[in-house]
């Protein structure tokens, strides 16, 4: 217990140094939120579009997709706060940077995700979750305990899943030169899962359900919202998100042992 | 001439240098093109048309609109600021050649780069997999061809004003994500641009950014009458005029700022 009480002071401290690096450069901070919007943007103009000339896209109407979009970014926007540094990996052990944190006295991970914040993303997150609202009452869920619950679920197990992810391609720059490449293949194919899949051939639909489960970072916790999906969404969340973090764990536990400097 | 060939012939080599790189860079086109085509091929199953468009042209228009947009995430805006912050710009200053000579150079081997190895591949193999409908004729192909070279002076302009930028701003990286998420909705890359509201759509038209993929690519699908053609193709010759003028002026404020540390 104490121990973890040490950790989230450290965290706390981390965090700290995030926020003041943000209001040290407020002109800054405006651009990279501005352009953390614009990049979301882009695809969401774009279904949007498509599905007010078609009077909607395969069953989900202008509303929902809005409500399957901001729940997206949302996760994506608290992974570039928190979890950003996951694509530091590589960077770490290249330069040989990790020895320094592996003499500290705390976990490794926690270092690596402290040692990159990006508060900015969170003010963008304000406006997601400003058009998730929106769209929760032209869709028409309301208010209740259950819906605070199931966000609470499908934030947690989101994120796990798509730092997760990430995190496990990370780590193949411990055994290979450059492995952020698969990482970013990976990242342009999660692409996909910010559309209704449900638009998509049988194979892509298994894909990101089953092996890299990015569907569940947005599409049938907002088709479970919508009554698209029953109730296993429920139980699919927690389930995937612990298979991708057992997955994630063992990666980053081989990594960290097999990795031994680079003597600079 | 020759100076000019060097640079370009020089950007070659580095393009050659990151092949992997560019091997990604190909792979998140194509599957923004695959996005899109099945997203289209959904909406015409409903129906046979959309406001002239058949699924066929759709096809088409996604992956000539996803090619030519995937150009905004490169461009020289990026090299440009990092010379600013880094003080290479110093460098660059001095030589007998100017700022805006070299970095054209740069930009036009990077377009040509592009259309050899990543352009027309990427649309040939689209073509073959996907489907889709030819030029409607050989004039179009042609006036294609013209609309989308020109379209090159637009970006190079946009690029250095924004690259610019860096004098008086540090993060060069998110300003480039904005610019490219910008170009890709302003210019029709995203959704062809007649799906706007009515009045936006139609300014958009206007706006310099349609010359660099709306307008080439309704050419080749001969969406426009061939005066209209001629039309649209002067106005990107203005436009790309008016944009050299401001980054002139830009830059001839921008570089009163200019610092660069010694060493």
């Amino acid at each position: 217990m104490k121990r973890l009480a040490y950790y989230l002071r450290l965290w706390m401290g981390y965090q700290r140094m995030g926020v003041v690096e943000m209001t040290q450069y407020p002109a800054d901070t405006v651009i990279l939120v501005i352009s953390l919007i614009l990049r979301e943007a882009a695809g969401f103009i774009g279904v949007l579009a498509i599905a007010y000339a078609a009077g909607g896209l395969g069953g989900w109407d202008v509303y929902e997709i809005c409500l399957m979009f901001s729940m997206c970014a949302l996760i994506e926007s608290l992974s570039q706060t928190f979890f950003d540094n996951v694509w530091g990996i590589s960077h770490l052990v290249h330069e040989g940077r990790l020895d320094v944190l592996l003499v500290r006295p705390a976990p490794l991970f926690l270092q690596v995700l402290g040692d990159v914040t990006h508060y900015p993303a969170l003010i963008s997150m304000v406006i997601y979750g400003g058009v998730m609202v929106y769209a929760m009452a032209h869709v028409g869920i309301g208010l209740s305990a259950g819906l605070l619950l199931f966000l609470a679920e499908y934030l947690i197990c989101g994120i796990v899943v798509n730092t997760g992810i990430y995190t496990i391609f990370n780590c193949l720059n411990f055994w290979i030169i450059q492995g952020e490449d698969v990482a970013v293949l990976v990242q342009t194919c999660r692409e996909f899962a910010k559309y209704p899949i449900g638009a998509f051939p049988g194979v892509i639909r298994t894909i990101f359900t089953y092996v890299l489960p990015f569907g569940f970072v947005a599409y049938y916790p907002a088709a479970y919202l919508t009554g698209k999906a029953g109730n296993w969404v429920l139980a699919g969340l927690p389930l995937s998100a612990a298979a991708v973090f057992a997955v994630a764990a063992v990666f980053w536990q081989m990594g960290s042992r097999t990795y031994d400097s680079t003597g600079t | 001439m020759d100076k000019f060939y060097c640079l370009v012939k020089m950007t070659f080599l580095t393009k050659f240098a990151y092949v992997k790189a560019f091997w990604i860079n190909i792979a998140g086109t194509f599957a923004s093109i695959v996005i899109y085509y099945f997203l289209w091929q959904f909406v015409f199953r409903q129906q046979d048309s959309l406001a002239g468009y058949t699924a066929m042209q759709m096809t088409t228009y996604v992956i000539l609109s996803r090619m030519l947009s995937s150009q905004f995430s490169g461009g020289i805006n990026s090299e440009l600021s990092n010379w600013i912050r880094t003080g290479k710009i110093g460098t660059e200053l001095l030589r007998p050649v100017s700022l805006f000579f070299t970095l054209f150079a740069k930009r036009v081997g990077e377009f040509v780069f592009f259309a050899i190895f990543k352009g027309a591949p990427i649309a040939v193999i689209c073509f073959l997999i996907l489907g889709g409908v030819g030029p409607s004729g050989a004039w179009n192909f042609a006036m294609f061809l013209v609309s989308t070279c020109l379209s090159i002076g637009i970006m190079f302009f946009f690029e250095f004003m924004v690259g610019l930028c860096a004098f008086y701003t540090n993060h060069s990286y998110s300003l480039a994500y904005a610019k490219s998420s910008l170009l890709s909705i302003l210019s029709g890359g995203v959704v062809p641009l007649f799906l706007f509201p009515e009045g936006i759509g139609r300014v958009l038209d206007y706006l310099p950014f349609a010359g660099m993929v709306s307008v080439p690519v309704n050419i080749y699908l001969g969406e426009y009458l061939p005066n209209e053609t001629w039309q649209f193709v002067g106005l990107q010759g203005m436009w790309s005029l008016l944009l050299w003028m401001a980054a002139h002026i830009f830059y001839s404020c921008a570089i009163r700022r200019i610092v660069v540390q010694g060493g």
